[in-house]
């Protein structure tokens, strides 16, 4: 159990955490939703004592960080599998980390093993793979066998088989009853992964729902409609309160009006309608509308 | 509750998985050894020719011990890299998320390069003695034995003394991050104040310069020898480099405890 009451984090003028309140659950698979610079990496330092908060409170299980007892045997966490010394082998490295934890050096031999490392332990992390590395970071994370673990962009650097591996793996922890944490501006990757979300941006909480819930709130909101008249049809649709976007090959996506009302506007008008079908939303839909305008950095999306 | 050995445990671990460890510590031996060797081959080899004033004046504990300006460059290197080759890749993350408390940290880093440093300077130290004093007999110069007193205080103090500049250097590096910055710092800590100290009137910087780290050092291992200024008395050096120690360590324990890693 994480629980953060009002979580800010100011550098400066900026804030990078707003007022986050929250409590993820163990269980199941928590996804940390946003898209990048939302806040996601600065709310999980925080989360693990390396960065101070400017206002609120984040512990686990009850306790902040710093206070716990043996913290590598109850929080697990993977910031950046490229945080290590290139020139320490793989065994080296999860060495000093369990000796860290006065763990059993025994415990290294079984999370190279868990993560498939086993034969290139004797071998300096710096000439691994991407992919490589991150199943490094994720042994380490597994080392003290925590009850709650973290994982920052996990699925970074890994093939199809890779992620299909990770995602088995977490949602086996939050079988086995641990809280486990992932955060990713994937929308996709969580979709099958994760069975509850957070969503960020701009370091306020946007959503803090189940999977079906949060794409059910923008289900229906999407009509794809293609028209020979798209240009009036969508100068009509704005007008009426619906959101226009290109949809490809010259149809629109239509947010904010339902396919009833867009039919009916096309035929008052006289414009013909080749397709008009409301859609699903997918998580990626769903996240693109909540997070619409709490992105910093967007490209000028040229007319 | 994981304990203070765990993380003492960890910072060796750390320290004695990387080659570099023993590639710096090989060469602090190699360079010292040599350079003291080198030293007392020129003396062995110009000898005949010496007037007696200069015999006189001739100090071969201190001469024999020549080897540290190189071993010290070594082991300087060692106690700054305990801190800085954290945070080139971020992994000193992880080292606070293992160990939450800075404070232990700090003082695990601190003990291990103290007694990697000590170890290491004292196998340097006497070897340098003993491969000088074996040269110059060859050339029929007999010096002080290892079992004199004078002599094995300034071998064994000057190794006691020897995890100063590298703890300094590692507080410093903590504060820091960076080794290029640090090792321009404990240079600066080194050299500054002799360098300053004498473009100051005499009147004016009194027996000050006596107190900065590496003359408080000195009062304590080599006070003793003739050519050596008088500077503290030992006691008081102690005293001195205790501070100067509390002093760094308490700075970048300040720092790093605030900072968000």
């Amino acid at each position: 159990m994480i629980e953060a009451r009002g979580l800010t984090k100011r550098y400066g003028d900026t804030v990078a955490v707003d007022g986050l309140t929250f409590d993820i659950r163990p269980g199941v698979v928590t996804g940390f939703l946003g898209p990048n610079g939302a806040g996601k990496s600065t709310t999980l330092r925080m989360i693990l004592g390396l960065d101070r908060p400017s206002a609120g409170s984040v512990s686990v299980g009850g306790r902040r960080y710093r206070d716990l007892a043996a913290p590598m045997r109850e929080v697990g966490a993977l910031l950046d599998a490229g945080a290590v010394h290139g020139k320490r082998t793989a065994r080296a490295h999860l060495r000093w980390l369990a000796d860290a934890g006065g763990l059993p050096r025994g415990r290294v031999e079984e999370v190279l093993d868990e993560v498939g490392l086993s034969d290139v332990a004797g071998r300096r992390v710096g000439g691994f793979s991407l992919g490589m590395s991150q199943r490094l970071g994720i042994a380490t994370a597994l080392l003290g066998d925590p009850a709650t673990l973290l994982f920052d962009e996990p699925m970074n650097g890994l093939d199809p088989e890779g992620i299909r591996w990770i995602r088995t793996l977490l949602q086996r922890f939050a079988a086995e009853g641990r809280t486990v944490v992932v955060s990713s501006h994937l929308m996709h990757e969580m979709e099958e992964t994760a069975d509850h979300v957070l969503v960020i941006g701009r370091g306020r909480l946007i959503a803090d729902t189940s999977i079906p819930e949060f794409t059910l709130r923008a289900a229906g909101n999407h009509v794809h409609v293609a028209s020979p008249d798209a240009a009036a049809l969508g100068a009509l649709v704005e007008r009426a309160g619906g959101h226009v976007s290109p949809g490809g090959d010259g149809a629109l996506t239509v947010a904010g009006l339902a396919a009833p009302r867009i039919g009916d506007l096309a035929a008052e008008h006289g414009l013909r309608v080749h397709e008009l079908t409301p859609r699903r939303a997918s998580l990626e839909a769903a996240f693109m509308e909540l997070t619409e305008g709490s992105v910093d950095y967007r490209p000028e999306v040229p007319a | 509750m994981t304990r203070f050995s765990a993380t003492l445990r960890s910072e060796w671990t750390k320290l004695s998985s990387l080659r570099s460890t023993k590639v710096m510590l090989a060469c602090g031996l190699l360079f010292a050894v040599a350079l003291s060797a080198l030293l007392a081959l020129v003396v062995g080899n110009t000898w005949d020719d010496w007037k007696p004033s200069d015999r006189r004046d001739y100090e071969p504990i201190g001469a024999a011990l020549i080897g540290q300006l190189a071993s010290a460059i070594f082991f300087l290197v060692i106690g700054v890299k305990a801190a800085t080759a954290e945070y080139g890749a971020g992994m000193m993350r992880l080292t606070l998320t293992a160990t939450p408390r800075r404070g232990r940290v700090l003082a695990a880093k601190a003990l291990v390069v103290t007694a990697v440093t000590l170890a290491a300077a004292v196998v340097c130290n006497v070897a340098m003695f003993l491969v000088a004093k074996a040269i110059l007999s060859f050339y029929g110069i007999e010096t002080t034995s290892l079992a004199d007193t004078g002599a094995l205080r300034a071998v064994l103090g000057s190794a006691a003394l020897a995890p100063l500049f590298p703890v300094i250097g590692l507080a410093l590096g903590i504060a820091l991050r960076s080794t290029a910055a640090t090792i321009i710092a404990v240079l600066a800590v080194i050299f500054a104040p002799p360098f300053v100290g004498g473009m100051v009137p005499e009147s004016w910087q009194g027996d000050a310069l006596e107190y900065v780290p590496m003359a408080a050092a000195d009062a304590i291992s080599i006070g003793h020898l003739p050519d050596t200024a008088a500077g503290l008395s030992p006691a008081l050096g102690a005293v001195v480099v205790a501070g100067w120690l509390a002093a760094f360590l308490g700075g970048a324990w300040a720092v790093f405890a605030r900072r968000d890693a």
